[in-house]
């Protein structure tokens, strides 16, 4: 009988009038790999504040290898071989990977680089990981810096490692080596809590899958027995009598599989010849990229992040110049006039990547958030603003999109991610829009969300819209692209129809091999 | 003779440099942990005046240093506390700094020494090193200045060392270009800051106080007149590295040296337009040098837990 690293008993948790987790109990073995899952604002997130020292519960108790533990600091947790892996990492760019595993550990006095690259081999070389102690941090792609995060956990002793959608930015192929990672350190015997919302993760690596809804564990059973059904099921509607049960149909909203539909008679709505595009730095981030999109078709530009796709969107939405080629967005030119304003006149609506920097401003309302894109537009009046009107609109939108809130006049950064996204969404699609540059529409939704999304996206393309979906996720290519072009470390593939290629295909490419 | 000039220009170049580069110091390590405190103008005054007030009272420019030394990093700490601690624009705060400064160290002076005629301030005498201060060129430039000044120099290489090299200095780049970081790795963020922003305010105290014991001998109402506000422009010249504040300050305190020599020279020149050349300096530098990569990433703002 071995004692668990961790021990969750009745945790709960309420901030004011909500409940964020309720009664939970859960427990992880040495050695053992737990999937979390749920939708968001299940809890998970209150979960791992719980265990890291981030928040304190109201009620139950956290037990470390069978003693009673009371986290208070994040530090409590740290000393107590907590580790954790944010979904957002908490790196300093210009440090080297050696120092970044001493901040916080060496003392004040002389570092000895010497030892300091002797220690990040030797905790890489546990786990079976390359990584240069003297490299820059800023100077690795998201991957390498996930596995910098990992490593300063590692630096420390932990029993306990937390990982926070640590797929959500990778692509399969760092997603596989991350695994590799994971499974080596379950032979190590720590235990592994991975809060996802990616169900392939769960069948890839994980040994038992524990749901939560709506701040309740609504199951928690070994991945063996599990099915994709059942754990959507469970995560949705706390609904677990199908988790168990192979073979029933998910709902129907849920990333249904569709025949790709190729359009050829229609107008051609945006048109790329031979773009170069540079990065703010210099460095060369697009070369030789040529693709059309018609009227009606979704065209999927995959790749992991930082290949390009921001500097593409931003040049097609008119916020920068090609450096060379062109680009051709109905009928406007990038040799001639081209700037956002104008794109916009001409009909293009920009769902940006970054929604907190360039999608919203989180302390305006969400009707004043509404305006932002049809500041230009007679919509809202050309002087004086009709923010009645902004107001009604908002009122569909909240009905029509199912936002929750308390109302177009409360501040949108109150609202969770899912929420701003579909604000951003009834915003751009608000005028009719005949391009649409999609950026990463779905990132960070919970899986109801992101069915609400691509459904939304499938009107527009069967409405007559040209959509750019920009996405490293293969699932969401699969579900909503009807050809794909794919950007990888400066050089692009494809165009190709989705009915001509295969996952493996795309995955290759996203990984740099033709 | 060019050579009597030139090395007479250099001397004073590096006794005009002092005060900028004690101040310019302690703006750098608190750049560094993200503190920008645009009060070492205030805070200068009031090293300067306390330096006056103290080496009459206790009779040593040791006494005025220390004084101008805890007084310098009593403003550092008030600064944090409205900047760290409570939040407030870094920029707001570092503003009333400079007019408290300003209203304490002229109204201290007044009240202190109002109607004497002419105090006798004990300053820092030059250090006579003999036969090496007696060298032609290399005696004056290298040998002949005060004890603070070679303190300057040995701090900057020091604060190099210290930021480069050593774990304090990691928590200290650490917090300022992401505090985060820090925080998640057990470092209390704002204790750093705070401290690093007492250590800037102390330094810049000390500027102020060789300029009134040290480079001059004596108070004026608003003496610094401008220095601190070039300090700030020396840190972002120099890239947020201590040796280069060195080389930084040691340019502009030639440049202040160099003007004062070139009036007698150009009399049909109005003298004001010698006296900006240091200031000219200063913004064609803050022009060159505005998007800088070592620009500490978390600089002037607040760090709010999750």
């Amino acid at each position: 009988m071995t004692v668990p690293v961790l021990e969750l008993t009745r945790l709960s948790k309420r901030y004011g009038e909500v409940t964020a987790v309720a009664g939970l109990s859960l427990k992880l073995e040495p050695g053992e790999v737990v999937a979390l899952l749920g939708e968001n604002g299940a809890g998970k997130s209150t979960v791992v504040n719980m265990i890291t020292g981030m928040t304190r519960p109201d009620t139950g108790q956290i037990h470390l290898q069978g003693k009673e533990v009371h986290l208070d600091t994040p530090r409590d947790a740290l000393d107590r071989g907590i580790g954790v892996v944010h979904q957002h990492y908490a790196l300093v760019g210009n440090f080297t990977v050696a120092e970044t595993l001493a901040l916080g550990r060496a003392g004040p006095g002389v570092l000895d680089r010497k030892v300091l690259h002797a220690d990040v081999r030797r905790v890489a070389e546990r786990i079976g990981m390359q990584m240069d102690p003297a490299a820059l941090v800023g100077s690795l792609d998201v991957a390498g810096q996930q596995r910098v995060e990992i490593l300063k956990a590692l630096s420390r002793k932990v029993s306990l490692l937390v990982l926070d959608e640590p797929t959500a930015v990778l692509s399969p192929e760092d997603a596989a080596r991350l695994f590799d990672v994971v499974r080596a350190l379950r032979a190590d015997g720590v235990a592994i809590l991975m809060v996802t919302h990616r169900l392939a993760d769960v069948f890839a690596v994980c040994d038992r899958a524990a749901v939560m809804h709506a701040g309740h564990l609504v199951c928690d059973l070994p991945v063996a027995s599990a099915t994709k059904q059942g754990l959507i099921s469970a995560m949705i509607s706390g609904n677990t009598d199908m988790a168990q049960l192979p073979g029933l149909p998910v709902q129907a909203n849920v990333l249904p599989d569709r025949p790709p539909t190729p359009v050829s008679d229609t107008p051609i709505r945006v048109s790329v010849r031979n773009l170069k595009l540079l990065r703010a730095n210099g460095s060369q981030a697009v070369q030789g990229l040529g693709f059309d999109i018609r009227a009606g078709e979704i065209m999927a530009l995959a790749g992991i992040d930082g290949n390009g796709q921001s500097e593409l969107v931003q040049c097609l939405a008119g916020l920068n110049l090609p450096d060379d080629g062109t680009a051709e967005i109905c009928g406007c030119r990038s040799d001639g006039h081209w700037t956002p304003r104008l794109l916009r006149n001409a009909g293009v609506a920009h769902v940006p990547d970054d929604r907190r920097r360039y999608g919203i401003i989180s302390d305006l309302s969400l009707s004043a958030n509404m305006m932002l894109s049809h500041f230009f537009s007679p919509r809202y009046g050309r002087t004086v603003l009709d923010r009645a009107r902004a107001r009604d609109d908002t009122r569909r939108a909240i009905d029509e999109y199912d936002i929750r809130t308390t109302g177009p006049d409360q501040p949108i950064g109150r609202l969770s991610g899912g929420n701003q996204q579909k604000l951003v969404l009834a915003r751009e699609l608000l005028a009719g829009p005949r391009v649409i540059l999609a950026a990463h529409p779905s990132r960070g939704l919970d899986i109801r969300t992101i069915g609400a999304v691509q459904d939304i996206l499938r009107r527009q393309r069967d409405a007559g819209a040209a959509i750019l979906l920009v996405s490293a996720d293969l699932d969401e290519i699969r579900a909503l692209a009807d050809r794909v072009v794919v950007l990888a470390a400066g050089t692009a593939f494809g165009p190709v129809a989705m009915a001509d290629t295969d996952m493996a295909q795309i995955g290759a490419w996203m990984a740099g091999h033709a | 003779m060019d050579l009597m000039l030139l090395t007479g220009l250099l001397a004073s170049g590096v006794r005009f440099a002092m005060p900028l580069l004690f101040a310019a110091l302690g703006e750098t390590v608190g750049q560094k942990s993200g503190v920008l405190n645009v009060g070492l103008e205030g805070i200068m005054l009031v090293g300067a005046f306390l330096a006056v007030a103290f080496s009459v009272a206790t009779g040593s420019p040791w006494g005025g240093l220390l004084a101008a030394t805890l007084g310098g990093a009593a403003m550092g700490l008030l600064h944090g506390f409205f900047a760290v601690r409570l939040k407030v624009d870094q920029i707001v705060s570092g503003l009333a700094l400079i007019l408290l400064g300003l209203g304490l160290s002229g109204f201290g002076y007044r009240l202190i020494f109002a109607g004497h005629q002419s105090i006798r301030v004990p300053g820092f005498e030059r250090l006579d090193l003999g036969p090496l201060s007696d060298l032609p060129v290399l005696g004056p430039l290298l040998f002949s200045h005060h004890l603070l000044a070679y303190v300057g120099i040995f701090m900057a290489v020091g604060l190099w060392w210290i930021l480069t090299r050593t774990g304090l200095g990691l928590t200290i780049r650490a917090v300022g270009e992401n505090p985060k970081a820090a925080d998640s790795v057990g470092i209390d963020v704002d204790k750093v800051r705070m401290r690093c922003a007492a250590f800037g305010g102390a330094m810049a105290g000390i500027g102020g106080a060789y300029l009134s014991t040290a480079q001059l001998a004596g108070f004026v109402e608003d003496m610094v007149a401008g220095r601190g506000f070039i300090a700030i422009a020396c840190v972002v010249f120099a890239r947020w590295n201590p040796l280069g504040v060195l080389a930084v300050a040691l340019i502009f305190g030639i440049a202040d040296a160099g003007q004062i020599r070139l009036q007698p020279f150009f009399p049909q020149i109005p003298y004001q337009f010698f006296i900006i050349l240091p200031y000219v300096l200063a913004l064609v530098a803050l022009a060159g040098s505005a998007k800088s990569a070592s620009l500490p990433a978390a600089l002037a703002q607040p760090y709010r837990k999750a």
